[in-house]
């Protein structure tokens, strides 16, 4: 817009209109012409035709944070699963002679009072909270939508069933039952799998997850598969004679596949916050074992002295969480329907 | 020929060359493209376009409630002595209710829910006027009665949600008009509504128009309406005025194409059953508008030069303003003659 | 009511397709202990070739009767008769390619994630009536040529195509399994105007070629009329008067049904201060508790005592011309 000294000064007096008088205008013969069909439908053109997904594509593309997230991702899993491969130690060696070291050349992020040096100890610790993620998404997908759409579909006294079923296991709070699965089944998993380096209390940890953050999903596929059901499309299939499992399929999932994997991208955040709390006091990753949560739970005793022994991992952390929050947010904007058109 | 009719000297709104658009991921779309108009104290004027036309979204730039990513991109709006592009968010707040208000096509959405009639009419009163409560709750009966509400003490405790749809748009005119507004802005306020009640509400507008002398911009897509209330229309297509002028000069002394293809395009409610002539092909896409009349695609008159160049607005009439290339050859109207008859 | 000979509507003949006795379709509201009445008790039939319309205001239960009427929903009472047969209880896939439907609203009944071709072929695909691709791919890009759009479009997505293109395609999907009866629940209110006869001309055009017979639900009462061969009224679920397009619209019988005429706004000035003009006053009462007797007597101008107490029957009025009023026989 001009600035406002630019615009006509209209101050109560205002300007009167121009307008053209009929026949006063001399126009060329060519151009009273009339137009050819051609040229008429020439200047309605179809735009480039786009599908849900290239439009996606194009919208997260756009979203310069989203983008940087992503990157964050990318280079966080080549940090947590390729780094391990290329360094020169394990996560349990303990190098002597290299106890508590300042971050140096050798050990960029310093060693700890046992000589075992923090950067693969890092990168350890990023794989397991990644692979929590990335477990625990694939579950709630799952799970969560399997149940989600069923009970959003067939409805009646399944669908009650299910969702009462979900508040009780939503009510619960999940700390008590990991800790409750973790004290119940130590014995159990330590005398079938006695050689595991994940040990008991890692495993209880994916099993109560497995269990309990499929709720959140199931939830919120049933709310969209109840919407979508009554949307005049489906009730066109039905008339031409669908049968359930095609309009689940064809109609309902496809429609509702946007907001699934949005809810999955926000569970990672969300598991990977709760194990490295776990972790951190005392309930997750056991010696020789490292997470991010215990890394820093290691460095609690030698603070002061030792600061850069809790910077790394509680920066991981920070910087995971903070990645895949943008990412979903990212996600959620190119894939939210309702900012189409 | 007479232009004391277009001067701007008794003026309550005077818009100028007002250009409006939607900065979209996918583009800039233009929905609104150089609209001129003004409207006098006292005035209604019907605005008739179908959905893309920029009908609605001129008015809301008037209010200044245009919502991201919308903008205006150029000209002016002059409302009573201001120039509503520059006044502050607090003054416009002021102007809103008390001097502009406005009445939506859906009454449940402008309405709260989770408060009484009654409360939301005497903060929209007390809000503008310096009245007491008890004052104000007077007013309010008497606005609801106005409009045609039974037991209105009664009406003034219940929620918006106990009321039906046709009782809401009076309470929503009953809200509108408590604070005797100089403008009453009514975007599609019965096309929700069944023709039954659409015929109510159209009455009561009819009645209110006389009683307070508001002055009333109708915004539809259905010309029956505007014939009912107006005295002034003007056609909208892709963000551009086509054709404005007296009712009377809309459906006798049709001079725009799309005017005409938009009043033959329907069944006339009559016995007859020839063939209906629509208007062929399919509104332009304002992401990519063309060069030129934005109709030119589905005018069966287009004319090589409507491809290349926008038509100026031509003086067919006393008040009476067509765009289109073809009153350089021919004098304006043809006389459509009232071909109507009654059902 | 709905079993009583008099309710008819008319005698059933040889030609009749679709026949439908004291139709009720109740629906179950949350918190409320009586059933929401949707249709109560309609009676009426539908000839081969015939265009029927049906108007009312929303709320009245029409474009219920038409989702009813191809078992979208269960009735809870009546018979439906298609082609001489009752098909109240049974199985629907045999008839899902002969009875179709077009929905009001082009945005919400395109599935957007299916490309056109796909949307106008998943009849084809759900009954199986193909053998090959180029099979399937023939008969789709015959459907777009019949409702005027090209195979260019089968690999487009809905949201490309504009509210008129749209319901083209809907009709499409419809026409894809040949069939002989559409119900058309008000596939032009959603248009723009200047679309909305293009959409009209394509369901004439249609019905000239290919013998449909039309259900066409609607409110706007211009339109039904010039489409329809017969119309019917309805209020509150019932029934009040059914005739010849323009004999419902010259003689009007049912005080309702002259109320609903006398409202219509017409795009002429000289006709906007109609001396002839019926406001009703008042509101549509509620379904799930409508008024005894004659469900209209709250808002109609003649009402008497009688009408509280007994609710008036179908009866014929003239050749063809039924209305449900006491008022009809005088006694009112």
């Amino acid at each position: 817009m001009k600035p406002i000294h630019e615009r006509e000064k209209l101050t109560g007096e205002l300007r009167i209109q121009k307008y053209t008088q009929p026949m006063s205008l001399m126009l060329n013969i060519e151009d009273i012409a009339p137009a050819t069909e051609d040229q008429k439908k020439s200047r309605v053109k179809m735009r480039e035709s786009t599908t849900y997904w290239q439009d996606a594509l194009k919208r997260f593309s756009q979203n310069k944070v989203a983008m940087v997230s992503f990157g964050i991702i990318v280079l966080i899993a080549i940090f947590a699963f390729l780094g391990p491969l290329a360094a020169p130690y394990t996560y349990e060696q303990q190098i002597r002679g290299s106890e508590r070291l300042f971050p140096c050349f050798a050990h960029p992020f310093g060693t700890d009072n046992l000589g075992r040096d923090i950067l693969v100890r890092t990168m350890t610790g990023t794989r397991i909270s990644l692979a929590i993620g990335i477990f625990c998404t694939l579950i709630v997908l799952v799970i969560g939508t399997l149940v989600g759409s069923a009970a959003g579909y067939l409805g009646g006294w399944l669908d009650n069933m299910i969702m009462r079923f979900c508040e009780i296991l939503y009510s619960v709070p999940d700390i008590l039952i990991i800790i409750i699965l973790q004290i119940s089944m130590k014995r159990f998993l330590d005398s079938a799998f006695p050689n595991m380096t994940l040990g008991s209390a890692m495993v209880s940890i994916f099993i109560a997850f497995a269990m309990l953050y499929w709720v959140n999903m199931a939830r919120m596929v049933r709310g969209q598969i109840l919407i979508l059901k009554q949307s005049e499309y489906v009730l066109a299939a039905k008339a031409l004679g669908a049968s359930g499992r095609r309009i689940i399929q064809k109609h309902l999932l496809p429609n509702a596949v946007g907001a699934i994997i949005v809810t999955a991208m926000y569970q990672i955040p969300v598991a990977i916050f709760t194990e490295s709390f776990l972790s951190f006091m005392g309930l997750g990753a056991s010696a020789p074992l490292a997470s991010l949560g215990s890394l820093a739970n290691d460095s609690l005793s030698g603070l002061a002295s030792y600061p850069y022994l809790m910077f790394f991992p509680a920066m991981l952390i920070l910087l995971i969480i903070y990645a895949f929050n943008q990412f979903g947010d990212g996600l959620r904007d190119a894939l939210d329907p309702r900012l189409k058109e | 020929m007479s232009a004391d009719a277009l001067d701007g000297r008794d003026h309550l709104l005077n818009i100028q060359n007002l250009h409006i658009s939607f900065f979209t991921p996918a583009g800039e779309v233009k929905a609104v493209n150089g609209v001129s108009y003004t409207l006098r104290k006292g005035e209604v004027l019907g605005i008739v376009g179908e959905s893309g036309s920029g009908k609605s979204v001129s008015v809301t730039a008037l209010m200044k409630l245009l919502a991201y990513p919308g903008r205006v991109v150029d000209g002016s709006i002059w409302f009573d002595g201001k120039d509503i592009l520059v006044q502050p968010s607090r003054e416009m707040q002021k102007i809103r209710g008390k001097d502009i208000s406005m009445i939506f096509q859906d009454p449940m959405t402008s309405l709260n829910p989770v408060y009484t009639i009654g409360n939301q009419l005497i903060e929209t009163i007390r809000r503008h006027s310096a009245m007491s409560n008890s004052a104000a709750r007077q007013r309010g009966i008497e606005m609801l009665s106005l409009v045609g509400i039974n037991n209105p003490a009664r009406r003034m405790r219940q929620y918006p949600h106990a009321l039906s749809g046709g009782m809401r748009q009076r309470v929503m005119i009953a809200m509108a008009l408590s604070c005797s507004p100089k403008l009453l802005i009514a975007d599609e306020p019965t096309t929700s509504l069944d023709v039954t009640i659409q015929a109510q509400i159209l009455a009561l507008m009819k009645k209110m128009r006389q009683e307070t002398g508001t002055a009333i911009m109708l915004i539809t897509h259905d010309l029956g309406i505007v014939t009912e209330l107006c005295d002034r229309v003007m056609i909208m297509y892709a963000g551009k005025i086509v054709e404005s002028g007296s009712v009377e000069d809309i459906y006798y002394r049709t001079s725009h194409p799309y005017t005409k293809g938009l009043l033959d395009c329907l069944p006339q409610n009559s016995e007859e059953r020839a063939p209906l002539r629509p208007i062929e092909g399919n509104p332009v896409d304002l992401l990519d508008l063309p060069k030129g009349c934005g109709f030119a695609s589905r005018c069966d008159k287009c004319m090589k030069i409507c491809l290349r160049e926008t038509p100026p607005d031509f003086l067919v009439g006393d008040g009476h303003v067509s765009s289109c290339w073809l009153h350089t050859v021919q004098n304006g109207q043809d006389g459509r003659g009232n071909h109507h008859g009654n059902g | 009511m709905g079993t009583d000979k008099s309710d008819r509507g008319a005698a059933k003949t040889e030609k009749t397709l679709l026949q439908v006795t004291g139709l009720k379709q109740h629906f179950r509201v949350a918190g409320e202990r009586a059933p929401l009445k949707a249709v109560d008790g309609v009676s009426m039939y539908i000839q081969k070739g015939e265009t029927f319309g049906l108007v009312g205001e929303s709320g009245c239960g029409k474009s219920t009767i038409g989702r009813t009427i191809l078992r979208l929903y269960e009735p809870t009472d009546g018979v439906i008769e298609y082609d001489g047969v009752d098909i109240t209880h049974v199985n629907m896939k045999p008839y899902r390619k002969r009875m179709q439907i077009v929905f009001q609203d082009p945005y919400s009944s395109l599935n957007p994630r299916m490309t056109v071709g796909d949307i106008v072929g998943e009849p084809l695909d759900i009954n199986k009536t193909y053998r090959s691709k180029k099979e399937r791919y023939d008969v789709i890009a015959d459907r777009l040529n019949l409702v005027g759009l090209n195979t260019e479009h089968m690999n487009r997505y809905p949201h490309e195509f504009s509210g008129g293109q749209r319901q083209r395609i809907s009709i499409a999907r419809a026409l894809a399994l040949n069939p002989e009866f559409i119900v058309c629940d008000e596939p032009i209110s959603a248009l723009d105007v200047s679309i909305q006869a293009q959409v009209i001309n394509k369901f004439i055009e249609l019905r000239q070629d290919l013998g449909l017979t039309y259900l066409f639900i609607a409110h706007d009462l211009a339109v039904v009329r010039y489409i329809s061969n017969r119309i019917g009224v309805m209020y509150l679920g019932r029934l009040v008067e059914s005739a010849g397009a323009d004999e419902l619209f010259t003689h009007p019988a049912h005080p309702y049904t002259q109320a609903l005429l006398s409202v219509i706004p017409i795009p002429d000035p000289k006709m906007n201060t109609r001396p002839d003009r019926i406001i009703l006053e008042g509101e549509v009462p509620s379904p799930i508790s409508p008024p005894s007797g004659c469900y209209f007597r709250t808002r109609c101008r003649y009402a008497t005592p009688l009408c509280a107490e007994q609710t008036p029957v179908m009866q014929e009025i003239g050749a063809g011309h039924w209305a449900a009023c006491h008022g009809l026989n005088g006694t009112a």
